[in-house]
């Protein structure tokens, strides 16, 4: 019985390092949803990410196309990352909002999702690009150090660096009037 | 009782093997022999999206393009692909001209292109993409466009979603060189007549954007030889996307409260008569060498 006992500790025990090892380029296959008349753009891209560090994604957005953009992070990060986007060609930063707030209102965060009453349904942040011209997205995550955590005895712990998925979902349709 | 206890026995070990070779796979911050992270290297902080051809295609099925078989890579030149970097450039290659294919829905002309990439997949170790499911929906190959443009996307999509499981850093890299610049060769080829306001050509001009985020993404992995060569290939190309001017124009004007961003729209990538037919040119001396493995 304990042989058993200790096989189901060695297993329970393993199980973190699955959910840490999982494989990002899933992620996509995930979180895709069919939004007609909207398709998966296949830059859609996952990529292992560490707190206490920015991340750049350089997407470039074509004349004709409409473009939609949903953000999807590890459950490590609490929602904690910062959202930047700029556009190269006018250098204007067009979005920059928190992963999370308390506020539940269309446009004031980018990761967390809630439930509309209006709609009765789950809403999801999505963001909506229309280049009249060719352009290139600078997307901008910032993470923050993970909290530090105490050591039993009170002393400073090794410094924590929590790891996990940060994903990009990105639609485009002809946009509207264009050939 | 001792006889109970070895399955679980076994379970452990194999739940610690899996384990450890998944923790192997991880992708890159450096890290040390007890797997924390030591070095973030700008890599892995900076990524660069290249586009798929089918999304080249998209804008040109309508009618601004005809289809002609001569633009596509002959098929028997998968033949000369002998070393990993030709094979991967040429898988790239062959995927456009199947996009291609699909997006003017030539049935034939795709199953035979889908035929040539199985082939090479086979060589450059992605064969398991074909699976039965997805050979299986080729061979009742879809009779409407729609769903044959769908398969075609499916299966670039699992191609690099599988580079990308695998850390194939470097072959993503060169699969999507040879499918960005056979898309850009089939479309420069069939634009017969250069035209100022032509939405084709600003198509070829605005690829200079793709290019550049091309050529910064192949920087991140020019430590690979293969890379650093097809690198050098490219820098005609570069040179000309250089001299492309970037010039001033009005935003237009969109309905307010669309719930759109409007990003662009202040200015436009303008290319000339003679810079033109100097990339038409140059496109095609580079593809021609490339896919005739002349490197």
């Amino acid at each position: 019985m304990k042989l058993f006992k200790l096989a189901l500790i060695l297993i329970a025990t393993m199980s973190p390092l699955f959910s840490e090892a999982q494989n990002c380029a899933e992620q996509v296959d995930l979180h895709k949803k069919f939004i007609k008349p909207f398709q998966l753009n296949d830059m859609s891209k996952s990529a292992v990410c560490v707190s206490g560090s920015t991340y750049e994604f350089k997407i470039p957005l074509t004349k004709g196309r409409e473009y939609r953009m949903q953000f999807y992070a590890a459950a490590v990060f609490n929602n904690k990352i910062n959202f930047t986007i700029i556009d190269e060609s006018t250098h204007e930063t067009v979005l920059n909002l928190p992963g999370e707030t308390y506020e539940r209102k269309v446009g004031s965060c980018v990761l967390a999702s809630w439930y509309d009453e209006d709609t009765e349904k789950e809403y999801t942040p999505y963001f909506d690009f229309y280049p009249p011209t060719s352009t290139t997205l600078k997307v901008i995550m910032e993470i923050p150090e993970a909290p530090q955590e105490k050591t039993s005895d009170g002393g400073v712990a090794p410094k924590k660096i929590d790891k996990g998925c940060v994903t990009i979902i990105l639609y485009d349709k002809p946009a509207e009037g264009s050939w | 009782m001792k006889s109970l206890h070895k399955p679980f026995m076994w379970i452990a070990a194999f739940g610690m093997m899996l384990g450890f070779a998944s923790c192997k796979s991880d992708p890159d911050p450096k890290k040390n022999d007890t797997g924390k992270i030591t070095e973030i290297t700008n890599d892995n902080l900076t990524f660069y999206l290249i586009p798929s051809p089918k999304d080249m295609f998209s804008f040109t099925s309508s009618n601004e393009i005809p289809f002609s078989t001569e633009v596509l890579n002959p098929a028997e030149n998968a033949d000369k692909y002998l070393d990993v970097q030709s094979q991967e450039l040429g898988f790239g290659m062959y995927s456009a001209d199947l996009a291609y294919t699909a997006a003017f829905f030539q049935t034939k002309e795709a199953k035979k292109y889908l035929k040539v990439v199985r082939g090479l997949s086979a060589q450059i170790g992605i064969s398991s993409v074909f699976d039965e499911a997805l050979v299986t929906r080729f061979d009742e190959m879809p009779d409407n466009k729609d769903s044959l443009i769908q398969v075609t996307n499916d299966t670039y999509f699992d191609i690099v979603k599988f580079l990308e499981e695998n850390e194939r850093k470097s072959s993503l890299a060169l699969i999507s060189t040879g499918g960005w610049l056979e898309s850009l060769y089939i479309v420069v080829s069939l634009v017969k007549e250069y035209k100022e306001n032509s939405d084709v050509i600003q198509l070829i001009a605005d690829q200079k954007n793709i290019f550049e985020n091309l050529l910064l993404y192949l920087e991140q992995h020019k430590s690979d030889p293969n890379i650093n060569s097809v690198i050098t290939e490219l820098a005609p190309i570069k040179a000309i996307y250089d001299q492309l001017e970037v010039v001033k124009v009005e935003r237009p004007k969109t309905p307010e409260n669309s719930g759109k961003i409007i990003v662009g729209g202040t200015t436009k990538i303008v290319i000339t008569a003679e810079q033109f037919k100097n990339l038409k040119e140059t496109i095609t001396k580079v593809r021609n060498k490339l896919s005739a493995n002349n490197v």
